[in-house]
């Protein structure tokens, strides 16, 4: 009788048994226990034969010349393939450390939602409320009659187990930490394993003077009527603020919208982003970053400082409004000396009554000052430029262009003289230096008709309300 | 016991190296030391078996040399 092993009766067995296993309790992790524990499998497997072994040699029975055959280390090796691959998997985390594959991963996970114990806590008419960094939306509002910090709301667990996302719950609940006169909201995301993801929906209600800091990262702040001082910074926000009486910092990684209406205070801006919306900002305006999509700024009644890659924009106040998109940039009714330095851009500019200093690498111009005209300066490498003088206006005016032609639509006592490929137009009564150069392009001065004249109130963007849905990606 | 610890040792060297090697790897998942680092060991463990083998492996019996001119008939 061929003398037989115990090992293949016991791994048929113990197969058995992880099927029933997973047919009797599924909610058992049964893959998770054996992509980590399968090497026990290998030692468990090579002591029993030892065992045997040496059973076989104490009660002198004749023993294999190998004690595990070919055919066995086979075996083994495909257990060590399928192992492998069942750990790495599961543990995707620690080998592909760039974060887009562990957000693939996770969203193979299904959503549970779970509503938030709400938390509130008596805190000071004018204290400082700080939103620990969280992902999710948070919607703050001040209110009049509120002496306590309440904050309640949902929160949704990305997981892929219903009991790994129930205990992930239990690891976050939702605390109100007082600590001085400050009032930290947590949310105790941080806990949770690689595994899962939380992102909390928080509706936030403080004292009308409180003064809010949140750090976020990933979803929107919403934060209304406030009179403290504001404080954004997150790697992924859209930012929303109304009504607020303090200074607002806003720093951020990336952005789909940053708005901001009715600010008593300054307002500054930083990191990179797409829209922007600034409107009734009585305070400074400091934009440093890169943003991308539509600008629209009105009604700023301090001086407006724009750096971003592309454009550089100042004035000192802006009755009016600025537009930019991209390529282009539109403003109307500016204060004090404008300075725009730009790379390639449309600019449209109407109704300014200060010193306009213009500099772009190429695109057109087209410039409209107001009644009275003041010092322009206008440099373009490539671009038309096209300027509309009110009639009767006193300016020394001195426009030309390196190639290209120039039109003089504007009458005595202006002419156009011609120099090689290029022309130039000069003449004037007196009065500021009007200079515009282009290297390539046609310049155009021409009177500025009557109803352009008439000072245009500025057409007040009505902004659109705020999308009620937030935009972060609390269900992806 | 009237096994030859010779062919002992061989039979026992596979559930060894098994051993081992599990050891090494449930090691590296459980945070001990990465397998990368600890691998060599294997190595070391196979050439040791071998050697216990050589070692009590019977001296080799080798037929009597000739003598050199032998006896000529």
């Amino acid at each position: 009788m061929k003398r037989g092993s115990v090992i293949g009766p016991l791994i048929l067995i113990g197969i058995g048994a992880l099927f029933l296993l997973r047919n009797l309790w599924p909610e058992i992790p049964l893959v998770d226990i054996i992509a980590k524990n399968w090497p026990f499998v290998l030692i468990a497997w090579g002591g029993l034969r030892l065992i045997e072994i040496l059973m076989w040699a104490i009660l002198s029975k004749p023993i294999p010349r190998n004690g595990i055959s070919g055919g066995e280390w086979m075996l083994v090796f495909l257990i060590c393939i399928v192992g492998g691959t069942m750990y790495t998997a599961r543990h995707y985390a620690a080998w592909f450390p760039n974060r887009p594959w562990h957000e693939v991963m996770i969203g193979m996970g299904d959503n549970y939602d779970y509503t938030l114990n709400a938390v509130e806590k008596p805190c000071a008419k004018n204290c400082r409320v700080l939103i620990e960094n969280f992902r999710g939306n948070a919607k703050i509002t001040g209110s009049k009659e509120a002496t306590t910090v309440n904050v309640s709301g949902h929160e949704t667990v990305r997981s892929f187990q219903q009991n790994e996302a129930d205990s992930t719950n239990k690891q976050t609940p939702l605390e109100l930490i007082p600590q001085g006169d400050q009032m930290i909201v947590r949310t105790n995301q941080d806990r949770v394993s690689d595994r899962t993801r939380v992102t909390a929906e928080l509706e936030i209600t403080v004292p009308i003077g409180a003064s809010i800091e949140g750090h976020g990262r990933m979803g929107d702040f919403d934060i209304e009527s406030v009179n403290g001082a504001v404080d954004i910074n997150s790697d992924n926000a859209g930012v929303r603020l109304e009504n607020i009486g303090g200074d607002v910092h806003v720093d951020l990684r990336k952005s789909d919208i940053v708005r901001a209406i009715g600010v008593k205070g300054s307002v500054d801006l930083k990191g990179r982003g797409q829209d922007v919306e600034l409107q009734n900002i009585d305070g400074q305006v400091t934009v440093a970053g890169t943003y991308t999509g539509q600008i629209q700024l009105s009604n700023l009644a301090k001086p407006l400082r724009w750096e971003d890659t592309q454009i550089s924009v100042s004035c000192e106040k802006l009755p009016g409004q600025i537009h930019m998109g991209l390529g282009e940039f539109t403003a109307n009714n500016l204060t004090g000396p404008v300075r725009l330095n730009g790379r390639s851009r449309d600019v449209q500019i109407s109704d300014f009554t200060q010193a306009m200093d213009l500099t772009l690498d190429r695109g057109n111009i087209e410039l409209r000052p107001g009644k009275t005209v003041p010092k322009i300066e206008v440099h373009t490498r490539s671009g038309d430029v096209e300027l509309a003088l009110p009639e009767g206006a006193r300016f020394d005016l001195k426009a030309s262009t390196d190639r290209g032609e120039a039109r003089n639509d504007f009458g005595a006592p202006l002419r156009v003289d011609e120099t090689g490929r290029g022309a130039t137009i000069v003449g004037g009564s007196g009065g500021p230096e009007l200079r515009l150069e282009t290297g390539r392009g046609t310049v155009t001065v021409r009177k500025a008709s009557a109803d352009e004249l008439i000072v245009p109130t500025p057409e007040r963007p009505t902004p659109e309300r705020p999308p009620d849905a937030p935009k972060a990606p609390i269900r992806q | 016991m009237n096994v030859d610890n010779y062919s002992l040792i061989q039979a026992v060297r596979g559930p060894i190296m098994l051993i081992a090697l599990g050891t090494l790897v449930a090691m590296d998942y459980f945070g001990v030391r990465g397998f990368g680092q600890t691998w060599p060991i294997l190595i070391i463990l196979f050439g040791v078996l071998k050697l216990l083998e050589k070692a009590v492996a019977k001296p080799a019996t080798f037929p009597p040399p000739v003598p050199p001119g032998g006896n000529a008939i």
